[in-house]
């Protein structure tokens, strides 16, 4: 069954879901993932234990590049382009090119942070099996959903469903890859 | 452009035919009122199509400027002495009321485009007024007379030849008897000598000559108290106490460049060792000599008189008993009078030409009493042709024109049926004349009244000769050929003499040759091209003659006029700009703030604050003036300093035909008796209820407690020299900037400034500063470079009048550069201001930025929507398109052509080898300009006197344009006026 | 001062209304967005703007053509209306930010409900404010000059220039606030995906919402790349408008060359910007009937801040009196005394009561909980902001150190036109996002609704 990307429950309530995914921690499950209408803290901390200091890092070297950068392009442009004589002020007159150097700092933050952000989430990637299941529209809405993939080491489609099913599942879907 | 354009290609092109053509003159007929009165509203749209029109005709010159006018040569192979980028000058002179000002005419690629004042010739030294600098613009202007015209239908100069042919036949049947000539004041020689054979010719001839400013009290006074003609001529170095009467010594009086050059030389005691003159003045209406004034008092015209009389009387230059009257400046005349007397033989009275003979007789009384005569005076032989009255002539020839003795009437430069006596009513009595010439500049009102017009050669496109104050002669030369076919007075008179050569060259060449040969001044070719190229005939300066002042004046005197009763009276001056209204034409002039009023484009009835406040009326107001019948309507101008009681009306204003300035403010012609000139009882005045918007320039009078003025009395240079200005140096975070080799700067003395403008129209001439129009002034979109400011202190009704100049203050810590986003504006190495006009964006954040407020804004694209013939810009200067900031440069383009001449002959730049163009043509040189590094040039020198500062130096901007402080020279017997 | 809101929250206004759940949440909002032809008042609403809009292309082609000159700008008074609405307008978007950024990291339950309206405020002020500039320009074809890039001149801009500043702010705060803007809707995108029925508006919005599909890993990057981004663009929009600021305080002209503009102007945004999003709020609550979703809570709440604002900008004027009365510089001085007696006296005082007098009233509760009175308070302090905007740019020009070249601003009916064109611009954009963007963040309100049940 190598075309199936794996099996996913449906729970009504954040906290269902939540125990459901601690029990199937528990039973050794390890590669699995949840679908939820609003990040549910408990639940991620559950599925992808561990600091994320990725972004974070990312941001502030972004920062630091940023302010460089802001910084580098008037001083180049003032000391080294075309330096010239404006209103008797020194050609590097610093003061004058911090406001650039704040801003420029700001925008090349954010715009990585954005960017990375998709990166790191896989996004935009129109297409992803999940989205095949009839069940996964509402995941986007009011409906919690765990799935087991297919490549998990202990996965078996018949105690996968025995498992959501003893979670209380409202349903259990299998998803073709 | 317009169909128009074509037409106008193709009539210039083939007159005749077209004059034949009956579509062609219905042309003509629709456009020509447009021309007129299109500038009346001063709707801008409409008067872009106007704008338009006379581009078209402009682009007509361009066949026409060549500095030799003898051949025109196609530029394929250039004419010598002509190198593309440098510019010759030509020698020649401009006449006003018929005396000669030397000029200098720099040609650029063979093109007249600046007029400089010839520093060879006594009246100009250098310096050139307003007017002389507008000239250019007048001799391009496509609005000028371009066709010949007989009873209002286009004809051919041909035509006119003819026509004058036959009459010149029938004149020598009856001995030229009927036959008039009318020409302005007349100093020159050879027409003169034209003239005088035509009266031979034709015995019957009569010569009339009228100027609406004329000089008559003066000649009369002058008859009367020396027996015979004498013109008087002022030394004013010599002059340590001046007392003026209503005095145009400094503005319009003959000479008058020259005199205030004198006059301002003695007044700069911070660089002459601590002496300077001191002035008084009485006057009805503020003149330049009164804001200069250390005592100045306003008055009536019949209060002067008195206080005259009572200075004659205590100075015993008249009987005793004048000093008896009782008036209130007593203290202030008596405190003059012991001045005066304290300073025999260097002190002169001087009263203008709108005084009566009266005064005229009492300051020369006076001035004969101090032993000014000889000193400071110098009298010579009457410059002008004849010295009739003109008043009387142009009546007498108004009376024979009614009672029909005048069939042939030559009209030669004057506008009598705008500008004589309003009782004359010459416009209707010219009717009476069958064959009436007239030759001028413009088609204007005598022109489309006379049966013959004939469009006339400027000055700079005919050749001539006049005289100046003094009597020296200039040959004028001209500067191009005539751009819009003009004539020469000399071709008619030759013709109406039948003589063969009708050339004004030959003309005047033969003239010079004769005389030369009497005056054997030996070989003729050195005498006339020296003479050109000098722009002075050498020894024609008239000496001094002796002649005793006759006593017992006050017997000729009419007995002590007693006190007017209370009335208004009107007063008639030339007006700043428009003179008599022959410079009415002229776009710079009209668009020049008057130096008191700051008005542009309008005149106005001038009334006193006090005056104002009793018939309820301000500024804006439109008064109904009668004078016995004839009404005008004029908006109001509150004047401080101006007389209780007076009204002044700026003459030369509301022409009805003409060039621009047709339908452009009010006619006070038409108010203008010719009993009494200058004065006149005004019969009401009645408030309208009408506004009338004025497009002033000045923002506010006061000075608001700013430092912007600086002043001290001459006591205080004497003892306390630092304690006359303020200064303050804030210190800056950033290093100086160093400017190692060259600093250019400015030092402006504002003792020295009197404020004539010229400095603004020559700036502008320069650097092709645009003209806006009316509705933009209003705006406050004006464009000058270089403005006068005019701030008041004291009491509204005398108060002391400053004029401040002010350019681009080129500060070394430039607000303007540090907030343009691109680079726009910077400094260059020499510490110059620059502004480059093709980076400009246009944010105007420069402007708000500076302190001083001289940066201007292409609104619109100002340059391209006036009427000026392309080829009259001056090239050296790139012409400003719409949404760029423009601003002083410090004549950047003078600089770099030294810097470059320098360069090749591998020296130094000499101190005072550049000069600005307001620094060139200042009368006064008030201007300094120079290298702040080169340690004695003058322009350092200045700056090292204790009384030089700059502008707001608190706000640490570092200005390198910087004024010396006003010293003002109080008679302590005076007390002071608070301010 | 936020949390003070949340404590002495009234017992009768939750943040969500109890009927609310996640469920009918995401129909009630999307389905706004998805519903097959807009509403009536929608419809009148955009009727109303869209002439406007074309009344802004008008006067742009007759400004382009004819030059700056059809305003009423002059020397000494070069900048006129366009400066002073740059000012507002930018005022205005900054108060997006201000609730967006500064109310989440307050953790202010309120702002989740009214971002997405703050944020869409925003977005469709910034083109405005960005207009105007580039309009005043004397040759607009060469704003671009301003850009660091090299051209073939090889001449860069003029980073001293506090004008350079302001666009380098301007251009960041636009791109950082769409990255802002995206980063929160892109789960919303995902829901309306989702519920789309017809296959355009399926494949419309799958694009838009890149395939989110809301795993774990996607919302935690989600949340701390937000978090961080708030963190940024708080500090970003006071910089914004402090260095608008900075073009009066960087200019040596007087009333202008004074270091209290930076607070004051903003200050300014955190009112003007307020009010625009309580209008705005009040008008998409009623218009898609969402008053258990923004409920009186929210406008509590948001004229809270206002009033807030206000009090912070009494502090302004009271400096901005101060200042030049107790300073010795007598220019100063004269103008200051010029802007309350002079020719700018009647938009001075008028200003001073709509922004400060009147919002006093929101000291009184029933007054934060009747709109119509704090939509017409709103709309007052909209006013006052454009005056005093207008009245210290021409005030400080008209009456500046040379008396001699003293002069007023007239403005012309272009002038006015430029002021009616860009709220066309601003209302048709905003009533696009209306209709086609999820007006309210359904992501962040579910959270609350989960935070409310488990209370």
């Amino acid at each position: 069954m190598t075309d199936l990307y794996g099996v996913l429950g449906v729970f009504d309530t954040p906290e269902r879901a939540t125990s459901a995914a601690a029990h199937l921690q528990q039973s050794g499950y390890s590669n699995f993932e949840a679908y939820t209408p609003y990040p549910v803290d408990e639940l991620n901390r559950i599925v992808h234990p561990g600091p994320k200091p990725f972004l974070p890092i990312l941001m502030f070297v972004a920062a630091i590049l940023g302010a460089g950068w802001g910084y580098w392009i008037q001083y180049w442009d003032e000391v080294v382009n075309y330096p010239i004589n404006v209103g008797g002020r020194p050609h590097n007159s610093w003061p004058a090119f911090m406001v650039g150097t704040f801003e420029f700092m700001l925008l090349v933050t954010v715009a990585i942070g954005f960017f990375g952000m998709l990166a790191v989430s896989r996004l935009p990637k129109l297409y992803h099996p999940i989205f095949e299941a009839k069940s996964f529209a509402r995941a986007t809405r009011d409906r919690f959903i765990i799935c087991i993939k297919a490549t998990d080491p202990n996965f078996d489609l018949a105690s996968v469903h025995d498992v959501f099913e003893g979670l209380g599942a409202e349903r259990i879907e299998e998803v073709r890859a | 452009m317009s169909p128009l354009n074509q037409r106008a290609r193709t009539y210039w092109r083939s007159l005749e035919e077209l004059a034949e053509k009956p579509e062609f003159a219905t042309f003509v007929e629709r456009e020509a009122p447009r021309f007129r009165d299109i500038v009346n509203a001063f709707d801008r749209r409409r008067f872009l199509q106007l704008m338009a029109a006379s581009m078209a005709l402009g682009g007509l010159s361009a066949c026409g400027p060549e500095p030799n006018p003898r051949q025109l040569l196609p530029y394929v192979d250039i004419p010598e002495n002509v190198v593309l980028g440098r510019n010759r000058y030509y020698a020649s002179a401009i006449t006003q009321d018929g005396y000669a000002t030397g000029v200098l005419v720099s040609h650029i690629a063979g093109r007249p485009i600046k007029v400089e004042g010839n520093p060879d010739h006594p009246a100009s030294l250098g310096g050139a007024s307003a007017s002389m600098q507008a000239s250019i613009l007048t001799l391009y202007d496509p609005q000028r007379a371009q066709l010949v015209a007989a009873h209002g239908q286009i004809a051919t100069w041909e035509n006119f030849v003819g026509a004058l042919h036959d009459r010149r036949k029938r004149l020598l049947a009856r001995k030229g008897d009927g036959l008039r000539i009318l020409t302005g004041a007349m100093t020159s020689p050879s027409l003169i000598a034209q003239i005088a054979s035509v009266q031979k010719q034709f015995p019957g001839m009569r010569w009339h000559q009228w100027e609406p400013l004329n000089r008559d009290s003066e000649h009369a006074a002058a008859i009367m108290g020396f027996g015979k003609p004498v013109d008087r001529a002022f030394d004013l170095r010599k002059a340590e106490r001046i007392f003026g009467i209503g005095s145009d010594l400094i503005s319009t009086a003959p000479g008058n460049l020259a005199y205030a050059r004198d006059f301002a030389a003695a007044r700069r005691p911070a660089e002459t060792g601590g002496t300077m003159s001191r002035v008084y003045a009485i006057e009805s209406t503020p003149t330049l000599l009164g804001a200069k004034a250390d005592h100045r008092l306003a008055m009536r015209p019949d209060e002067i008189a008195r206080s005259l009389r009572y200075v004659a009387g205590l100075l015993g230059a008249g009987p005793q008993d004048w000093t008896q009257q009782e008036s209130a400046h007593a203290t202030w005349l008596k405190a003059a009078a012991v001045d005066l007397a304290a300073h025999r033989g260097a002190t002169l009275v001087h009263a203008g030409r709108e005084q009566p003979v009266e005064v005229h007789l009492l300051a020369d009384a006076i001035n004969d009493k101090l032993g000014a005569i000889g000193t400071t005076l110098r009298l010579i032989a009457p410059v002008q042709a004849d010295s009739e009255p003109q008043r009387q002539s142009i009546t007498e020839l108004a009376d024979d024109m009614a009672s029909g003795k005048v069939d042939t009437l030559f009209i030669l430069g004057p506008n009598p049926v705008y500008d004589a006596p309003a009782d004359l009513d010459f416009a209707a009595k010219l009717r009476h004349v069958p064959f009436s010439v007239c030759l001028s500049l413009y088609d204007d009102e005598t022109a489309v009244a006379c049966t013959w017009r004939i469009p006339a050669a400027h000055e700079y496109e005919r050749w001539g000769d006049a005289r100046a104050f003094d009597g020296t002669v200039t040959i004028q030369q001209p500067q191009a050929r005539p751009l819009y076919g003009g004539h020469s007075p000399y071709e008619i008179l030759a013709i109406l003499l039948g003589s063969p050569i009708t050339d004004d060259y030959t003309m005047v060449r033969d003239y010079w040759h004769q005389r030369a040969q009497q005056e054997n001044r030996g070989d003729f070719d050195a005498f006339w091209h020296g003479s050109l190229r000098v722009g002075v005939v050498p020894k024609t300066a008239e000496p001094t003659i002796s002649a005793a002042l006759q006593s017992n004046l006050a017997a000729k005197l009419p007995p002590t006029a007693a006190p007017r009763a209370n009335g208004l009276l009107a007063l008639f001056r030339a007006d700043e700009g428009n003179w008599d209204g022959s410079c009415a034409n002229n776009a710079w002039l009209l668009e020049m703030p008057r130096p008191f009023t700051r008005l542009t484009w309008d005149n106005a009835a001038l009334i006193a604050p006090s005056t104002a406040e009793q018939l309820g009326l301000s500024t804006q107001d439109v008064i109904e003036i009668a004078v016995g019948q004839t009404k005008v309507n004029a908006p109001v101008f509150v004047l401080p300093g101006q007389a209780a009681d007076c009204v002044t009306l700026p003459l030369g204003w509301g022409h009805t035909a003409g060039g621009l300035g047709a339908g452009v403010g009010f006619n006070a012609y038409r108010l203008r008796p010719s009993p009494s000139e200058w004065a006149t009882p005004i019969t009401y005045v009645a408030k309208t209820g009408d506004k009338y918007r004025l497009a002033t320039t000045q923002g506010q009078d006061r000075i608001l407690g700013r430092d912007l003025v600086q002043e001290g009395t001459l006591e205080q240079l004497n003892d306390s020299p630092q304690s006359i200005v303020k200064k303050s140096k804030p210190e800056s975070l950033y290093p100086e900037y160093q400017y190692p080799d060259r600093a250019w700067a400015m030092a402006i003395d504002l003792n020295s400034c009197i404020g004539c403008q010229a400095c603004v129209i020559a700036c502008q001439a320069e650097n092709n500063v645009p003209i806006v129009g009316k509705d933009q002034v209003l705006d406050g979109r004006v464009m000058h470079w270089l403005r006068i400011d005019r701030y008041y202190s004291g009491p509204a009704d005398a108060p002391d009048t400053t004029f401040e100049p002010v350019p681009c203050m080129h500060c070394e810590n430039a607000p303007c550069e540090v907030v343009c986003p691109v680079h726009a504006t910077v400094h260059d190495h020499e510490g110059l201001n620059l502004m480059v006009y093709n980076r400009c964006v246009g944010t105007r954040f420069c402007s708000n930025n500076c302190p001083y407020k001289v940066r201007r804004f292409n609104f619109y694209p100002y340059a391209f929507e006036r009427d000026r013939p392309p080829n009259s810009w001056n090239p050296e200067v790139s012409v400003r398109d719409r949404g760029v900031m423009e601003k002083c440069t410090y004549c950047i383009q003078r600089i770099r052509t030294t810097q470059i001449d320098a360069e090749r002959e591998n020296r130094k730049i000499r101190d005072g080898e550049i000069v600005t163009a307001c620094q060139q043509t200042c009368p006064t040189q008030a201007i300094i300009f120079g290298d702040k590094n080169d340690r004695d040039s003058a322009v350092v020198k200045r700056k090292a006197t204790p009384i030089d500062y700059v502008l707001l130096d608190d706000l640490n901007t570092r200005p390198r344009t910087s004024y010396s402080a006003v010293i003002r020279n109080p008679n302590p017997a005076i007390e002071e006026k608070q301010s | 001062m936020t949390m003070s809101v949340t404590r002495e929250l009234p017992a009768d206004a939750p943040v969500v209304g109890p009927d609310v759940t996640l469920t009918s949440l995401s129909h009630e909002v999307s389905n706004r967005v998805l519903m097959e032809r807009a509403p009536r008042w929608w419809w009148v609403g955009f009727g109303l703007s869209f002439p406007l809009f074309i009344l802004f292309v008008i006067q742009l082609a007759w400004l382009f053509n004819y030059g700056i000159g059809v305003w009423g700008v002059r020397i000494p008074v070069a900048w006129g209306f366009a400066i002073a609405e740059y000012v507002w307008w930018i005022a205005l978007a900054s108060g997006g930010t201000i609730v967006s950024a500064l109310f989440f990291l307050t953790r202010s339950p309120w702002r989740s409900a009214t971002n997405r309206i703050a944020e869409s405020m925003l977005l469709s002020a910034v083109p405005c404010a960005g207009m105007m500039p580039i309009m005043h320009l004397g040759r607009p074809g060469f704003f671009y000059w301003l850009f660091p890039y090299s051209s073939v001149m090889g001449v860069w801009p003029q980073v001293r220039s506090p004008l350079w500043w302001d666009f380098i702010c301007l251009i960041c705060y636009i791109l950082m606030s769409i990255f802002y803007y995206y980063a929160g809707i892109l789960p919303d995108l995902a829901t309306v995906r989702d519920l789309a029925q017809t296959r355009f508006k399926k494949i419309f919005y799958g694009v838009l919402a890149l395939g989110w599909h809301g795993s774990t890993r996607q919302w935690q990057n989600q949340r701390i790349t937000y978090a961080i981004m708030s963190a940024i663009m708080a500090p970003m929009v006071v910089s914004v408008h402090s260095v608008v600021g900075l073009d009066y305080a960087g200019g040596l002209t007087v009333g202008w060359h004074s270091t209290q503009f930076p607070p004051y102007f903003f200050f300014g945004a955190v009112i003007s910007g307020t009010a625009v999003i309580v209008m705005l709020t009040i008008l998409v609550r009623w218009g898609y009937s969402l008053q258990n979703v923004l409920t009186e809570y929210h406008l509590n709440a948001l004229a809270k801040v206002v009033l807030t604002g206000s009090v912070m900008l009494g502090f302004a004027y009271v400096w901005e009196a101060f200042g030049p009365i107790y300073g010795s510089d007598v220019a100063a001085r004269t103008e200051f005394l010029q802007r309350m007696f002079g020719f700018t006296a009647p938009t001075f005082w008028s200003e001073k009561i709509l922004n400060v007098v009147i919002p006093q009233l929101l000291w009184i509760p029933f007054v934060r909980r009747n709109q119509p009175l704090l939509f017409l308070i709103c709309l007052g302090i909209i006013v006052g902001m454009w005056q005093e905007r207008y009245t210290f740019t021409i005030s400080g020009l008209a009456n500046n150190y040379i008396p001699s070249y003293w002069g007023v601003f007239y403005p012309t009916v272009w002038d006015w036109a430029a002021l009616a064109g860009t709220i066309g611009l601003f209302l048709t954009m905003f009533f696009l996002f209306l209709r086609f963007a999820p007006i309210v963040s359904i992501a962040e309100v579910r959270e609350i609704i989960e935070e409310e049940k488990s209370k």
